[in-house]
């Protein structure tokens, strides 16, 4: 049982297996790379980076595409790789280390390392980004979501305050009945991952999908699913149609999206005289802080439009710890405050307009400190070798 | 006999460098020099009017001058008949077109001619605007048709644009009786606001005045800023709008220019150069900006010097191998030397023009990366005197300058950075220590060429030269992983300074990557024993296609692949380039070299 044990320490910490599976993630990551001009960036990291294992075909509009894409070409996903890398190398530290001066950058080198993949692996679970846009003069205390999208139930109390009950796209389901904090009930009649919505006349009455009620019925939407975009730039159009049931009486079905925000007004309606709003929505985020974009400014060269600054003036106020302060936010000078990130991303309106995007990696420290442990390893690590080698060729 | 041998060569060698000295010793006192070092701003930046004439010509024609009745002329001198007398210009053949269904459109087949003058497409620019106008507005799904239509329309606009700089598209008689036309009227205008009280109405206006206005605004359209005057750059169109009613009158530099381009029309040297002697005095040397030094950068050419040099280095080397050591390694390592040090001052000049660290785009990504690898087998030839290191060097040197220079066309090679790039301090930490990683790559696996080049034609190699290869080898290597490692972990930093993320899986990060991974790979399987020599020289090669598609192939993937029914050129020379490194490998296998054991003499 020993001796099975100590070959099987053998064989996870040796330098074949090293060898092997550096070669394989060579493979992964250009066949990976090959594949977002396909299905885009997004897509590709999560069938390529984040599986365990993955196909590559080779794409049909290629020449001869017609015969070899036939030929499958199976590889290890990043998250088969990347943890059997970690294995093999502590594996192999804990058989060959000794503690000797002669290999001191090799041990720090790969304790880098594994310290880079724990970071991306941290990364890869608690990194949320999403984005703010801001007019100059305009404060805001919630962040929007990049991709994803929420369902929301709000009840709009009279002094203007709101009670807001969310639901994330990813949860709902068609046909089943959510129980909000309210006197009533939402059904899921239609859930669309993309969709095309436009006008329809009476004879495509059909794509009207039942709605009886809001802009559906107003402006006569007909709405047909549609494959996702799988773009970087383009976001799909989430659509949902949804009915509030009443103590089993239905009170009206809505057509929701996320297009509608900030185009039409919100659709609402009253329940024993109570008012709510319902929608679809670039998924919110609140802030137990405020941002208000002061000022936003633009540098061209001169005498053309390429740009060289973007610069937002903003003011952070944390009411509940007595925090006020005014920053600059500037192209590799982001703004970090309370775990998250702002990075001056965008503009718009004659630059009048600024958008950050927002991001909370609680990890962001750690390549930082793995860069610096790596490098020193190197270097401590070729200049031996380099010192050996000309002495070597000095005799 | 020997003696002689080597002063021949240096003798050569120093002919070569003529060169970088010639502007130093004979200064060009030339109306044409005159003008080509005078500052003017364009592209957002301010750099000497031969700056912008050769970059202009390089993206029309391709070359940095126009062969026209039998003469070279050189950029500057079409530059100013484009400018002071059009139709001179307008008779030069400066538009390449290659697209055989371009030339289909003029009834022409390809290879019949490919140099065109304005007038010879002329007829056809009804055509050519709309067939531009069909083409797709997302670069990635044009077809190669498309693109080079788009490309020919968009130069010949930049030809009339620039074209209008100095007089209006409609050719006046003299250009100075045309400014003192418009100065008239303009004075005129002037007069009568006055008079009527400070109020007149659009329809008061008089004709002549709207007419010249309508011309000035065309004229200000010009990307060229031609005029310094108030601390300012002007187009001369700006100007004359701005610069009358402020001077009470026509403004001395536009008097000159008008002066210019009638002596220009008229034939007339001697009062052209003492106008425009009279002109570039007037300018004085800008703030931030170094047109002088740039001027002589580009008369000096130092990175085709340095070019050259590396030839013959490469050639001294082959005659060593062949012929006597002893003769010609020691001047091909001493030229090496002087190759290393202009390169070095070319960079040098590009950073104290620029104001930027030397790599700021694919352009000076080649130049540095045939630097580093230069400099690293210098310390290599050094330290063990064969001609390999040497050999290794030119060649690298070469090729990534050759490549530099079919890079130059694209436009501006030192143009401004963009907000994101816009910082020295990542420009200088990332962007230098990913391209030495490149540098350091190709070396080892140019090095693993030649290995298996000088094995099969010199019939096998001695242990002791196969030590020395696998030194050199290993040695680049580990330089390799240094510098990609540090480099790539940087850009992720870079990255989380302005995106908020240190990893993206962006194509170019990938290919770092790739790159990390591989110099790691080679190491871990020297290491464990996997491979020798022969194993650690043909994984350097596999080194150079990954260094290929992570230094060029990502750069494609947007345009080549997705429309995939044409090859854009530099593809194709990517494949060949794989097939060619694949080949010698596939052939090492077949044809392994041998390698005896040789005692020492």
């Amino acid at each position: 049982m020993r001796e099975k044990l100590k070959n099987l320490a053998k064989g996870l910490g040796s330098l074949r297996l090293t060898v092997v599976l550096l070669a394989f993630s060579v493979l992964l990551v250009f066949f990976g790379t090959l594949d977002q001009v396909r299905m885009g960036i997004r897509d590709a990291q999560k069938l390529y980076f984040e599986s365990l294992i993955v196909i590559w075909r080779y794409p049909e509009f290629w020449h001869w595409g017609n015969f070899l894409k036939w030929i499958p070409v199976p590889l290890p996903g990043g998250y088969l790789l990347g943890p059997l890398l970690a294995v093999n190398l502590i594996a192999g530290h804990i058989r060959f280390w000794r503690p000797r001066w002669s290999i001191l950058g090799i041990s720090l080198i790969h304790i880098g390392v594994i310290m880079l993949l724990v970071g991306q692996l941290v990364t890869n679970i608690f990194q949320e980004e999403n984005y703010m846009w801001l007019d100059e003069g305009d404060t805001s205390n919630f962040l929007r979501s990049f991709h994803e999208d929420e369902l929301y139930l709000a009840k709009l109390n009279p002094d203007g305050t709101r009670g807001v009950y969310s639901v994330n796209y990813e949860n709902l389901e068609k046909g089943e009945t959510i129980q909000p904090p309210f006197p009533f009930q939402l059904r899921i009649n239609e859930v669309f991952g993309n969709a095309e919505i436009k006008q329809v006349g009476p004879m495509q009455a059909d794509l009207r999908l039942g709605v009886t009620q809001g802009l559906g019925v107003q402006m006569s939407l007909g709405v047909r699913g549609i494959p996702s975009f799988r773009s970087n730039d383009q976001r799909d159009i989430r659509t949902a149609v949804v009915e509030i049931v009443n103590n089993g009486q239905s009170l009206g079905t809505w057509l929701v999206s996320n297009v509608f925000e900030d185009r039409f007004p919100e659709q609402t309606f009253n329940v024993d005289g109570q008012a709510y709003a319902v929608g679809l929505r670039f998924k919110q985020t609140p802030l137990p802080f405020s941002v208000t974009l002061l000022d936003f400014t633009h540098d061209r060269y001169p005498g053309t439009n390429i740009p060289s600054n973007f610069a937002s003036r903003v003011r952070v106020e944390y009411p509940a710890k007595n925090e006020s302060k005014e920053v600059m936010v500037f192209m590799n000078n982001p703004l970090r405050f309370e775990g998250l990130t702002f990075y001056q991303a965008s503009f718009a309106k004659q630059d009048t307009a600024s958008m950050f995007q927002v991001v909370k990696n609680p990890g962001w420290l750690i390549p930082y400190i793995a860069c610096i442990i790596v490098s020193v390893g190197l270097l401590y690590q070729f200049s031996i070798a380099g010192y050996k080698m000309v002495r070597r060729i000095k005799k | 006999m020997k003696r002689i041998g080597v002063i021949v060569i240096w003798l050569i060698a120093l002919a070569m460098v003529w060169p970088v000295f010639k502007p130093l010793v004979r200064p060009d006192h030339s109306a044409e020099a005159v003008l080509g070092r005078m500052p003017v701003q364009e592209g957002g930046r301010i750099k000497p009017l031969d700056s912008v004439a050769r970059q202009t010509l390089m993206l029309m024609r391709g070359k940095q001058s126009v062969y026209y009745e039998k003469h070279k002329v050189p950029a500057v001198e079409w530059m100013l008949d484009l400018v002071f007398d059009r139709e001179e210009s307008n008779k030069m053949p400066v538009f390449r077109i290659d697209h055989p269904d371009i030339l289909g459109m003029f009834g022409l087949e390809a290879g019949t001619k490919k140099y065109f003058s304005y007038n010879d497409l002329e007829p056809y620019l009804a055509q050519i605007q709309e067939q531009s106008r069909m083409v797709d507005q997302d670069s990635k799904n044009r077809t190669s048709y498309e693109s080079a239509i788009n490309r020919l329309f968009g130069n010949l606009i930049q030809y009339q644009l620039i074209s209008q700089t100095v007089y209006p598209l409609s050719q006046p008689r003299s250009v100075s009786a045309f400014y003192q036309s418009v100065e008239a009227s303009v004075m005129e205008a002037a007069r009568r606001f006055v008079e009527s009280g400070n109020q007149m109405s659009a329809e008061e206006t008089p004709m002549q005045l709207r007419m010249h206005m309508q011309m000035l605004q065309q004229m200000s359209r010009s990307p060229l800023f031609l005029v310094y005057a108030d601390g300012h750059y002007w187009t001369p169109g700006d100007y004359m709008v701005q610069g009358i009613p402020m001077n009470g009158g026509l403004p001395p530099e536009m008097a000159l220019l008008g002066r210019l381009a009638d002596a220009r029309q008229n034939g007339d040297p001697a009062a052209f150069l003492q106008a425009a002697t009279e002109l570039a005095r007037q300018v004085p040397d800008p703030a931030g900006a170094r047109p002088g030094l740039e001027y002589y950068f580009s008369q000096s050419q130092p990175f085709i010097v340095a070019l050259s040099l590396y030839v013959l280095v490469t050639l001294l080397v082959f005659l060593g191998w062949q012929f006597s050591p002893r003769l010609f390694l020691p001047p091909a390592m001493g030229i090496l030397g002087v190759g290393f040090a202009i390169h070095t001052f070319g960079l040098v000049l590009r950073v104290l023009i620029t104001g930027y660290a030397p790599v700021t785009n694919l352009y000076s990504s080649a130049v540095f990366v045939g630097w580093v690898a230069v400099l690293l087998s210098l310390i290599f030839e050094y330290f063990q005197r064969k001609g390999v290191g040497s050999l290794a060097a030119a060649v690298v040197g070469f090729l990534t300058l050759l490549v530099a220079h079919h890079l130059s066309g694209s436009g501006d090679t030192m143009e401004k950075m963009r907000a994101v790039l816009n910082s020295n301090f990542w420009l200088s930490t990332h962007v230098i220590t990913i391209t030495m990683g490149y540098g350091a790559t190709f070396l080892a696996g140019f090095l693993g060429l030649i290995y298996t080049f000088y094995g099969w034609f010199r019939r096998g190699m001695s242990d002791e030269m196969q030590k020395s290869f696998h030194r050199m080898v290993y040695g680049a290597v580990c330089f390799a992983l240094l510098f990609s490692f540090v480099g790539t972990v940087l850009g992720g930093i870079w990255a989380d300074q302005s995106w908020g993320r240190f990893w993206g899986w962006d194509p170019k990060e990938n290919g770092a990557l790739m790159i990390v991974l591989w110099t790691a790979l080679i190491l871990h399987a020297l290491r464990s024993g996997l491979v020798k020599t022969r194993g650690l020289v043909n994984l350097a090669i596999v080194g150079n296609i990954i260094t290929a598609w992570s230094w060029f192939g990502t750069n494609m993937l947007g345009v080549g692949l997705h429309s995939y029914g044409f090859m854009d050129s530099a593809f194709f020379w990517l494949l060949v380039f794989w097939f060619t490194q694949f080949a010698v490998i596939g052939l090492e296998w077949l044809f392994p070299v041998k390698v005896f054991k040789e005692r020492s003499a």
